[in-house]
């Protein structure tokens, strides 16, 4: 199980370093077309799934469930968000990662803390979580790199919190 | 007065000196006059009212253009400051601090600028220090020139400058970013591109030897008289063993001796007699024999009773240890400590005889710690980062907090280093 489990981290941590952020946006775009063009059927509202899952909290507190690994200045303070840079910035493609339990669905989450480059520090919304951080001898999971060495420029702005995948145990 | 100065810079000078006297406290210095001291009326012990007397002879002129310089040796009371300046990283630098010092205009002896996160080491032997730092050409934008730079410790300028690869370890500043084999003829320097490597560099010809690299495996720590040892994802060592010329002549794993997981160890040693001491997250001090050839574990001890453990008690913080000339090492420990709190910092020092594996001393940190240093000697000084950075200055004999230096051009010094 565990095995699997750093096995799903590692694919996790690949898809997110290797697909772009325009890919995703592309096939989340082509899933929406394809949803719509599904005709409506005539049936019970009851039968259908569970809705969207949810998030709870504010993305500019150190305290909201996907910084729990985080160490650094929080994007969505910066004119970015979660998972999204501020403006003229740079997203390293490669990063640390964390597991953080979303209390809304119980769930553990393989959480990418990208990096936000080519500016100078945000300097707003310093939060320092640390769980499951490691030392730099496991660099997959140490928020002690400048992980802006991945980006043409190597300094650092503030970081992302990005949902890559599920994880079957923290 | 002033059609007296023909030269209009002399002038400008004059008058600039005038706003600055106007702009200092008034202290009632000795001088050689004693006319001038019946002058000084004390109101009280901040302010002092002062007669003229234009009956006095005038100041000697003074040169202008004059620079201060270091001494070759450095006392042992001062100290190196790793200001990151993690909130503005282009102000990054070294701060040479004698933290005995009572007189706070005293306190700060020299800096030295290190850009964007940039890495230090200090010689024992050598007139020398070394930062490694990079720039981009116009800020944050523009292609990145990386940049070794040799400085003379008297001056504080630089001798040379080397351009190396854009592969440099950019993290949080530790003690073996970059380190020194133990005749000291060449620099190790750590690389993380995230490929893991490290260059040498030969100090006596001034040239980059080789970069080595170290697959899953960190830092350049010094073993023996030519190797290097680093610590790997899978919890074992490498230690790659040079020639003579700094060429990689062979490497040898040591076996696994702790789970990055499960049991993780902190990557930030102390050092005493060739023994590295590799703290664990939970309490456990591993042994690691630095002393010859290859790396050699030890075993581990715990620093902490079973009582302790239960109480949530665990060492903790950014540079969380370090040892005396005395051979005591010096930890900070928090006593809610949990798997996450590893770089918080802690409440507490405790000072351990590492041969007998006892706790000799704790004493309480007054205001935090996040760092914690100790100064060379006899009778060392203890100086902890607290968590307002600002540095506490505590006698380890007593336990006794002697006093805070702040304003010392202070943001985020998060690691110090003894100075020679």
């Amino acid at each position: 199980m565990k095995f699997l489990d750093q096995l799903f981290e590692k694919k996790a941590r690949s898809l997110a370093q290797t697909s772009g952020r325009r890919g995703l946006l592309k096939g989340l775009g082509a899933a929406l077309v394809g949803a719509s063009s599904i005709p409506l059927l005539p049936v019970a509202r009851a039968s259908e799934g569970p809705s969207m899952p949810k998030e709870f909290g504010d993305e500019g507190s150190c305290d909201y469930w996907r910084y729990c690994a985080v160490d650094g200045f929080l994007c969505a303070c910066c004119g970015g968000s979660t998972n999204s840079c501020p403006p003229g910035t740079e997203m390293s493609p490669i990063t640390w990662i964390g597991t953080c339990t979303n209390p809304v669905d119980g769930r553990n989450y393989v959480i990418s803390y990208n990096d936000c480059c080519g500016k100078t520090q945000c300097n707003s919304c310093l939060c320092q979580r640390d769980e499951g951080d490691r030392p730099l001898y496991r660099s997959d999971k140490s928020n002690d790199v400048n992980w802006c060495l991945g980006a043409s420029s190597s300094v650092y702005h503030c970081s992302t919190a990005i949902v890559v995948g599920i994880a079957f145990e923290k | 007065m002033l059609t007296k100065i023909n030269n209009p810079r002399l002038m400008l000078t004059s008058v600039a000196a005038s706003l600055l006297l106007l702009g200092c406290t008034a202290t009632p210095v000795a001088t050689d006059g004693v006319k001038s001291l019946a002058q000084l009326e004390t109101v009280d012990s901040n302010t002092v009212n002062i007669k003229p007397d234009p009956s006095l002879p005038p100041l000697p002129i003074e040169k202008t253009g004059k620079i201060e310089v270091l001494p070759a040796k450095y006392p042992e009371s001062w100290m190196f400051v790793d200001e990151v300046s993690f909130q503005s990283q282009f102000g990054g630098k070294m701060i040479i601090l004698d933290v005995a010092e009572p007189k706070q205009s005293k306190l700060i002896k020299g800096t030295a600028d290190k850009n964007l996160v940039g890495n230090f080491a200090n010689s024992k032997t050598r007139p020398e220090f070394y930062i490694l730092e990079s720039f981009h050409e116009r800020g944050s934008r523009g292609p990145r020139i990386d940049l070794l730079v040799i400085y003379d410790k008297v001056t504080l300028s630089p001798i040379k400058e080397i351009v190396l690869t854009h592969t440099r370890l950019t993290a949080l500043p530790r003690r073996d970013s970059m380190t020194l084999s133990a005749d000291e003829k060449f620099l190790y320097i750590a690389n993380f591109s995230p490929a893991a490597s490290f260059t040498v560099f030969d100090l006596d010809s001034r040239e980059v030897v080789d970069t080595i690299g170290t697959p899953g495996c960190v830092l350049p720590f010094p073993t023996g008289e030519r190797s290097i040892t680093s610590i790997c994802s899978n919890g074992s060592l490498l230690t790659t063993v040079l020639d003579n010329n700094g060429k990689k002549a062979s490497q040898h794993r040591v076996a696994p001796f702790f789970d990055t997981d499960k049991t993780p160890i902190f990557e930030r040693p102390s050092y005493i007699d060739g023994i590295g001491y590799f703290p664990s997250f939970a309490g456990e001090m591993h042994e690691i024999d630095l002393s010859n050839e290859v790396a050699q574990y030890k075993g581990k001890w715990s620093l902490i009773s079973e009582e302790e453990r239960t109480a949530g008690w665990r060492p903790g913080g950014m540079t969380l240890s370090d040892s005396d000339e005395q051979g005591l090492l010096y930890i900070i420990m928090n006593e809610a400590g949990f798997d996450g709190s590893q770089t918080h910092g802690g409440n507490q020092i405790w000072v351990f005889d590492v041969k007998s594996r006892t706790r000799i001393a704790k004493f309480d940190a007054p205001n935090w710690a996040v760092s914690v240093a100790v100064t060379r000697g006899k009778k060392p000084l203890v100086v902890v980062t607290n968590g307002e950075m600002n540095l506490d200055i505590i006698d380890p004999i007593t336990g006794k907090f002697i006093r805070t230096l702040s304003d010392f051009g202070n943001v985020t010094p998060i690691v110090l280093f003894k100075a020679y």
